[in-house]
């Protein structure tokens, strides 16, 4: 569902943010890309999604090409990040009807009723998001990132800020996606999230992958993933 | 075509729902005529003072004291010591070849007030000695007076068609500024431009959207303005200008080729604008930018103050922005030439696809959209990285 080759992105300084990153993750799978700040999860997240051009390497998401045929990428995935906002003067509903038609829905409509009330969204989903919580938004982000029923989730860090409740919804739905036959891309540097949803892991520092397994695996060699984590990063 | 509907209802839906938009829309209506009413109050509060004055002048020439000793100047002695220091508001003199002199300070509006008081005594007196002069030499007294053959309302619409087109390009700037840096930077600094660039909406749909949606509403803010300036000017010469209170008001056909006129400058403006905002990040470096190039953006109605007045209209047909003017000029004066109107909306037309297909070419649309790859000098100007 998505091959990663060789990728790689250097900034003006030149500064090497991803330095030949290759991985693969699968349908029904939950791929963590594992790192601390500034590792370089963000920038290859942005490059699968098509949001940076690489500048080595290749990555096809889906069978399709990231750099010859981006809107076919941006057919399969639903993007969502710790920074990813929300139209404040759009109600909930308007949000998730405009995306989907965006998306070419025929029935845009009745896929955002099915979300909204799928995720709970009915009691604020005629608000303007400018005016809901930052778990009632969270909840309208995924449901956004949904919406075209994508086979591909790109979650980076979408955990960050929310409290435990939302988080705890958050993931049940990253499982249902997973359930759903979804592939997964997860990037997070919280620990537990990795060990409950992710059933594949790789570990990046300094732009490289240092190392990638099963979670099992992981947890089996070194007790725990974060302990398997410091082990990598401090060897390097 | 339905998603590229859909865009532009997305787009129109979030910028009329902002308050500044609808404020920037709405102000002119109020504007001109509050700046209008607070101008005329403020000319007559000045005049009504001015005729409760008496201005104090000296007079060095002996045969004018007599003339000048009236209400409201009063003669009192002095020097030009006494003027520099305030004492006096005007001093009249009489030089070796025989001119009259009228000393005063231009930076004293009391001074210049004073000396159109003089003025307006000396000329009085300078009638008379011609009237008397020309009654003993036995010679009938010309007076000179120069008419004006055309239609009295016609002078009327030339002058507010000239004032419209010549603030027409400004309004036009002012106009499209707020809604191209709400539609194309605003969002830049904020996660729903990620949501949008991940979504599989094609660029070109994308930037045409938001332009027809930043241009239409400049367009609708131009035309308020257009309008409230329109009707202010039309309501004040009637109040304001005696002789024009019989004079009735006609508005040839033509002046239905403003709107199409103005939207062509709309479309031209928000395309400068969006292609110069691309190296913004933010609304505060985008109003830097605009005020950075306002200065050129503006040139076009500085230029059309001389084109105008001076029937350069033809001239200016196929530059886009400058053709502004003159043809909501010639429209609204009723001079307006079928072919001019075509050459004009042709070329902003050819305008606006020259400047963004150029832009595809070179750079691509996701960069006007997103303003990532923005030369490294923008970022040391602007103290970002």
């Amino acid at each position: 569902m998505i091959e990663v080759d060789g990728l790689t992105k250097v900034f003006p300084g030149p500064v090497t943010a991803v330095d030949g990153v290759s991985f693969r993750a699968d349908r029904g799978e939950v791929f963590g890309l594992l790192g601390a700040n500034g590792a370089g999860k963000t920038t290859t997240l942005r490059m699968l999604v098509t949001l940076l051009a690489p500048d080595g390497g290749t990555a096809r998401v889906n069978g399709h090409d990231v750099v010859r045929e981006p809107e076919a990428v941006r057919r399969s995935i639903g993007f969502l990040s710790v920074t990813t906002g929300l139209y404040e003067r759009l109600t909930a509903r308007e949000l998730l009807v405009s995306f989907g038609q965006l998306q070419g829905l025929p029935d845009a409509r009745a896929r955002a009723e099915r979300l909204i009330e799928r995720f709970g969204i009915g009691p604020f989903a005629d608000q303007r998001c400018g005016r809901l919580s930052t778990g009632m938004k969270q909840k309208v982000s995924i449901a956004r990132s949904l919406v075209h029923d994508p086979p591909v989730l790109v979650l980076d860090e979408p955990t960050v800020g929310l409290d435990v409740l939302v988080a705890q919804t958050f993931l049940q739905a990253v499982e249902e996606a997973r359930d759903e036959g979804r592939c997964v891309v997860y990037s997070t540097h919280i620990m537990s999230e990795v060990e409950r949803l992710c059933d594949r892991v790789a570990i990046i520092h300094e732009g490289r992958i240092r190392h990638a397994a099963s979670t099992a695996e992981l947890v089996a060699e070194h007790g725990s993933v974060e302990a398997a984590f410091i082990a990598r990063v401090t060897a390097c | 075509m339905t998603v590229f509907l859909h865009m532009l209802h997305l787009e129109l839906r979030r910028a009329l729902r902002d308050a500044n938009t609808l404020l920037y829309i709405g102000f002119p209506v109020f504007a001109y005529p509050f700046m209008f009413w607070a101008g005329i109050e403020g000319l007559i509060y000045v005049q009504q003072a001015h005729e409760r004055e008496t201005w104090l002048v000296a007079v060095e020439a002996p045969a004018l004291v007599e003339v000048l000793d009236s209400p409201p100047v009063r003669a009192v002695p002095g020097t030009l010591v006494d003027l520099d220091a305030g004492r006096l508001d005007a001093l009249v003199d009489v030089d070796a070849e025989g001119a009259v002199r009228i000393h005063h300070r231009a930076g004293s509006a009391r001074s210049r007030a004073a000396t159109e008081a003089v003025e307006e005594a000396l000329a009085e007196h300078r009638t008379d000695l011609r009237t008397k002069a020309a009654e003993r030499l036995g010679v009938p007294l010309y007076t000179l007076r120069s008419e004006a053959t055309d239609d009295p309302s016609r002078q009327l619409m030339w002058f507010l068609a000239l004032l419209i087109g010549m603030l027409a390009p400004a309004t036009l700037v002012i106009s499209a500024t707020y809604p191209t840096i709400e539609l194309f930077v605003v969002e830049r600094d904020k996660g729903t431009l990620e949501t949008l660039m991940t979504s599989a909406v094609d660029r070109v749909k994308l930037v045409g959207a938001r332009m027809i949606v930043a241009a239409g509403l400049a367009w609708v803010a131009s035309m308020a303005n257009v309008l409230a300036l329109g009707l202010t000017l039309w309501h004040g010469a009637y109040l304001v200008v005696e002789r024009l209170q019989d004079v009735p008001f006609v508005l040839s056909p033509s002046f239905l080729a403003v709107p199409p006129v103005l939207a062509g400058g709309a479309l031209v403006t928000t395309a400068v604008l969006a292609v110069l905002f691309s190296v913004a990040r933010t609304f505060r470096e985008a109003q830097m930018i605009f005020s950075a190039a306002a200065f050129v953006l503006l040139a076009p109605s500085m230029v059309s103050v001389f084109a105008c007045m001076e029937d350069f209209s033809r001239d200016l047909a196929p530059w886009p922005l400058f053709h502004t003017s003159t043809l909501a000029f010639d429209a609204l004066r009723g001079q307006l030439v079928a072919t001019d109107l075509l050459v004009g909306l042709a070329t902003d037309g050819l305008a606006v696809a020259v400047l963004l297909g150029g832009w595809h070419v070179v750079f691509g649309l996701d960069r006007l959209v997103t303003g990532i790859g923005r030369p490294a000098w923008v970022d040391r100007l602007t103290g970002e990285t």
